[in-house]
């Protein structure tokens, strides 16, 4: 039953705070990411399950065990590295059996499983292969084979698909994906590509500079961003900047710059709290000419993007705001930079977040 | 900016090929004109006299007084050799004016050994009494039965000639005379045939009886005063050879091995250590480097074996010289040099292969064994390597505590001076070509020697992992440390702290009377030791990519690195004897202090290019390709990914160098007659100076090599090895 929890913890090389105060349950049989930007401590985070570094605070429990004090090589895990370090003097084979002889099964049992895992990721003809004799995705397969093998039901996966090229990355990681589910394994995956997070994640952790902003599935954070990181981070946002002008039963109404005011959701605010609004690029409707509707703000484009699937527009509104809009490019009737536009979005896809302390550019700095 | 410019054109000039290649070029060509041919020439200089050792050991020679001075075995005292005196001249003179008396002479003769003592065997009494009244000169000849005297090979004979008049009877000295060290076993029986070349003159006053060394008797004819039929016999030199060669061999084999048993765990307590205190044990790994050689055996031997050492323990020698104590010592010296190639190999050691076998469920020890040591194979290969030779080639210490064991460098020292120079060429000659065929073996064995990874006994080694275990290895490591390497290399500067009490120290600090030459020797050290590290970086660095990247292709490169150890395994005396050899008898318009830099380029030379070639290896190319492919130019890259890479290797490279030229001391005695601050040490260790001086010449040494190790360590501290 490898479900892992983090209960208090925290992590400090010197004074940089890795993991800061992390409380978090990853459930058995769970396909779970952690992801943030870089240096944010997800490596961090991963290695303090495998227990290659010891919390300073706080407790980790695999299952119902508590870990702390218990070595790497007892915790039952695999762990798939960002580099893959598959060791440089074994072929492929001792490096995928490795885990089945150092944990003493008796060799047959270790051939098999060796054999089963090298099925599974079908590196079957390249057993006498060096690492340096391997493409990056062999290796990361082998990397894969190889954590497999020792048997553990908690996979902790550091980047894997971070070294190969997007093609292979596309197709490995649905593979992982498969083979974790197959074998009913608990998978922790720490990704920088939100893409790559919500493409094979049951859940994700979204980190920054040590703290988990928000857990969810890839639905709740799309959809239910609870910050503007979250919002800016998954997928993508466009952040207007105003103020709570007045309060109703459907919402909240935003004064924007210039005194343009639009409808959005409702959220425990109070009138007169400096507030940022964030629409999705693609939930933005964009007209040719001037439509008087709700929620709709006069622009001119500025820029058009073909970027093959979608179209992407740069708008600078009527109150000099700048906002990105996607459409799919199959659909909608293409428009043309200078084109005076009506860009409108529904009350109900608006997220309307407090104004960051710290400001808006420092709150979305992903350093 | 300036500085700016000069980097940017200096990496500009390093992309062109005929740049790098007169790089390349140049290191090669300094590599063989002063590393390695010299020593190499200097034997192949003397090889005629290699069949000595084959010859039949029995010889009958012919010896003549010389009026020269001659210093053996501590006697300075004239000359007794096989060459005739070159000129008249005469040793002795005594004046009487008691008319008519009739003069007796004769020898007595002793057999004096290395550290000075003397034996006779003549019964006390004179032998080969002559008679010489007459006022002319001639030469009287008197014979003695030398009886069968068993010799060591250092020994050698003392003949004292005397006289007394009729008609006081009473014996008095006239001329002593020394051989050189005989590398004999035995004085032989034979009838000695002593020749004394007389005259006696009378100015009419006095009567003045001269002893003539050598002198015209009368046109045409020269006669000297000589002995012959003069005779020992070497005795199965080759057996001894052989049996010292062997010795050798087998103590640094021995030695290395517990070198690395020893040394592993040590650098992985230091690097792998939590605690602060390990940074302090980093440093103090040192200090045995920076006591000088034969300060180090001297030190040793007053720790094991001599009273106020571990006898006040034991109430009797702990251990006595002997190979006992050459084992310890030997340990003691090449210790530091597999701890410094192993912390080096660990920081530059990608932890995540270790991480990973422990994720899989490999025990600490079994992570270690399969993985970690595997993958630092050429650094345990190249430390291991470096302890061995270090042991093969050590003289300077070696001989204060090898009591009576002979091993190949005591050997080649015993013959250092001797008629026979056949067993020196012969045992360096064997030695080299030995351990450079030990040394193509690791080095073609070690890139195929497989460690044994798939053999995993996990009950066992995950025991051997628990912590108790862990910290006994640790306690063990640290003992071992303190109680063989550290404390006995110090405690020769133990009575320092005495020093300071009395009036030494305002003395030495004073520079009065031995102190000003002490002050200058320090500086002449220190000044030696910058030279050559700075020169040996210099030619060294090239020289350590062409041996890392195959700049010359594989083969060549291979031959390469083998050649470059040459200089280490020569024994430091063969090597400063065929240095001087080379450098006196070719080019003898070159000044000594260069003569002392070329002796200390060639011993300090191999450990830089080993440590930094291995670290090169170390630095995956693809790294290099990438630097290239962005841009960077050739002195670029090293400047911005090799040099960060590498930089503990390099100043561990660096500091091997320095404390290396700063403590020689075998080579630099035969070398040269400039006094280093070792060479003093060990003049004044045999002119027994008082504890509390000797103590505080050799702690100053150790305190400003130890603060200058320091700031190095702290200039490259840690950070940006992974
Ligand atoms: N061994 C260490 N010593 C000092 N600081 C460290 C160490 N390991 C990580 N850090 C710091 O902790 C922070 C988090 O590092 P971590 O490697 O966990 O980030 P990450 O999210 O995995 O980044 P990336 O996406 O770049 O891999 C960083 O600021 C990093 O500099
Ligand atoms: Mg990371």
């Amino acid at each position: 039953m490898p479900d892992v929890r983090l209960a208090n913890v925290t992590k400090r090389y010197g004074k940089i705070v890795a993991a800061d105060n992390v409380n978090l349950h990853i459930y058995d049989k769970e396909y779970f990411s952690l992801l943030g930007p870089s240096g944010c401590g997800k490596t961090t985070l991963l290695r303090l399950v495998a227990g290659l570094v010891q919390p300073n605070e706080g407790e980790i429990y695999i299952g119902d065990r508590l870990v702390n004090n218990v070595p790497p090589e007892d915790r039952d895990i695999g762990f798939v590295f960002q580099t893959f370090a598959l060791f440089p003097h074994m072929n492929s084979w001792d490096n995928v059996i490795y885990g089945p002889r150092v944990k003493g099964f008796d060799m047959k049992k270790a051939e098999t499983i060796g054999h089963e895992v090298l099925e599974m990721v079908r590196l079957h003809e390249r057993l006498d292969a060096y690492p340096n004799e391997l493409s990056g995705g062999m290796m990361q397969r082998i990397a894969v084979a190889r954590a497999l093998a020792a048997g553990a039901k908690l996979l902790l996966l550091d980047e894997p698909l971070g070294q190969l090229d997007a093609k292979v990355r596309n197709v490995l990681r649905y593979e992982i994906r498969k083979m974790v589910k197959d074998l009913e394994l608990t998978a922790v995956h720490v990704t920088h590509d939100q893409a790559e997070a919500m493409a094979i994640s049951d859940r994700i952790a979204v980190i920054k500079k040590g703290r988990i902003i928000q857990v969810g599935t890839p639905k709740e954070l799309y959809m239910a961003p609870k910050s503007v990181f979250v919002a800016h981070f998954i997928g993508e946002s466009n952040f207007l900047e105003g103020y709570i002008s007045s309060i109703n039963k459907e919402g909240l109404i935003i004064e924007l710059r210039n005194g343009m005011r639009v409808h959005t959701v409702q959220k425990n605010m109070k009138k007169g709290e400096r507030a940022v609004l964030a629409v999705r690029p693609e939930t933005f409707v964009i007209e040719k000419g001037i439509k008087k509707k709700k929620n709709s703000i006069l622009g001119i484009i500025e820029r058009t993007t073909f970027e093959g699937t979608n179209i992407r527009y740069k708008v600078r509104l009527e109150n000099d705001d700048l906002v990105m809009v996607v459409k799919p490019s199959l659909i909608e009737e293409w428009l043309n930079v200078g084109e005076k536009v009506t860009v409108s979005f529904p009350q109900s896809k608006t997220h309307i977040f407090a104004y960051p302390e710290v400001g808006l550019k420092e709150e979305l700095a992903v350093e | 900016m300036p500085k700016q410019g000069i980097t940017e054109t200096l990496d500009k000039l390093s992309s062109k090929t005929t740049v790098k290649g007169t790089i390349y070029t140049i290191a090669i060509i300094m590599f063989f004109t002063f590393i390695l041919l010299p020593p190499i020439l200097g034997i192949i200089i003397k090889w005629d006299t290699i069949d000595q050792i084959f010859a039949d050991p029995n010889r009958t020679q012919v010896s003549y007084m010389h009026s020269t001075f001659w210093e053996v075995n501590n006697l300075n005292t004239s000359k007794f050799d096989v060459e005739t005196p070159s000129y008249s001249s005469f040793n002795s003179t005594s004046m009487v004016n008691t008319l008519n008396s009739i003069y007796t002479y004769g020898v007595r003769v002793w057999k004096k050994t290395e550290s000075g003592t003397e034996k006779e065997i003549t019964d006390g009494l004179c032998v080969a009494l002559v008679n010489k009244k007459d006022i002319t000169k001639s030469v009287e000849t008197g014979t003695w039965d030398c009886p069968v005297v068993p010799m060591n090979s250092t020994d050698s004979v003392v003949i004292r000639i005397y006289y007394k008049t009729g008609s006081d009877g009473r014996w008095s000295s006239i001329g002593t005379f020394i051989t050189r060290r005989l590398g004999a076993t035995q004085l032989n029986n034979s009838t000695w045939m002593i020749h004394y070349c007389l005259e006696v003159t009378f100015n009419g006053f006095e009567y003045r009886y001269t002893h003539y060394v050598g002198d015209t008797l009368s046109a045409g004819f020269t006669n000297y005063s000589k002995i012959e039929a003069f005779a020992w016999k070497s005795g199965a030199t080759l057996a001894r050879a052989t049996s010292a060669i062997g010795a050798s061999f087998i103590v640094a084999l021995f030695v290395a091995t517990v070198d690395i048993l020893a040394g592993l765990p040590t650098a992985w307590l230091i690097t792998r250590g939590e605690s602060r205190w390990l940074n302090v044990l980093d440093t103090f790994s040192d200090i045995p480097f920076i006591v000088p050689t034969a300060t180090l055996g001297y030190s040793l031997l007053l720790f094991w074996s001599q009273p106020g050492g571990l006898s006040l323990l034991f109430g009797a020698p702990f251990v006595s010289p002997g190979w006992l104590l050459i084992i310890l010592l030997h340990f003691t010296f090449s210790f530091p040099v597999v701890v410094r190639v192993m912390v080096g190999a660990l920081l530059d050691y990608k932890l995540e292969y270790e991480q990973a076998s422990r994720t899989l469920g490999a025990a600490p020890l079994t992570a270690a064994r399969t993985v970690t040591f595997p993958i630092l194979k050429h650094s345990l290969i190249a430390s291991f390597t470096l302890a061995f030779a270090r042991s093969l080639s050590e003289t300077g210490a070696t001989m204060m505590v090898a009591g009576a064991f002979v091993n190949g460098p005591i050997f080649i020292k015993n013959y250092v001076g001797t008629f026979e120079e056949g067993p020196l060429v012969f045992v360096s000659f064997v030695l080299l070509v030995l351990s450079s065929l030990v040394f193509v073996t690791i080095r073609l064995l070690g890139s195929r020697l497989r460690m044994p990874v798939r053999k995993v006994w996990p009950k066992t080694e995950r025991k051997l992992s628990s912590p108790i275990v862990t910290s006994s290895r640790n306690g063990v490591t640290l003992l071992i440390f303190f109680v063989i390497v550290l404390i006995p290399s110090l405690f020769v500067a133990i009575p320092a702290f005495e020093a300071v009490f009395t009036g030494v120290l305002s003395e030495a600090l004073s520079g009065a009377g031995v102190w000003s030459d002490y002050w200058q020797s320090i500086t002449l050290s220190y000044f030696l030791g910058t030279v050559v590290t700075v020169l040996n970086v210099v030619i060294g660095l090239p020289m350590a990519i062409i041996i890392a990247r195959r700049k010359l292709g594989n083969g060549p490169s291979a031959v390469l690195d083998m050649l470059v150890n040459i200089p280490i395994i020569v024994p430091s005396v063969a090597l400063g004897a065929s240095l001087a050899i080379f450098w006196k008898e070719n080019f003898a318009f070159i000044p000594e202090i260069w003569l002392l830099i070329f002796a200390h380029l060639a011993i300090t030379y191999p450990y830089f290019v080993r440590s930094m070639s291995a670290a090169i290896e170390r630095v995956n190319i693809e790294l290099e390709e990438a630097g290239k492919t962005l841009g960077a130019r050739p002195l670029g890259i090293f400047r911005t990914i090799i040099f960060p890479l590498t930089k503990y290797s390099m100043f561990s490279g660096a500091i091997m160098m320095f404390t290396r030229s700063v403590s020689e001391t075998g080579a630099t005695l035969v070398v040269s007659s400039l006094v280093t601050a070792p060479v003093l040490l060990v003049n004044w260790v045999k002119s027994g100076v008082p504890t509390a001086t000797l103590g505080l010449g050799c702690g100053f040494l150790i305190l400003f090599s130890f603060i200058i190790l320091l700031v190095l360590r702290l200039v490259v501290r840690g950070r940006g090895t992974y």
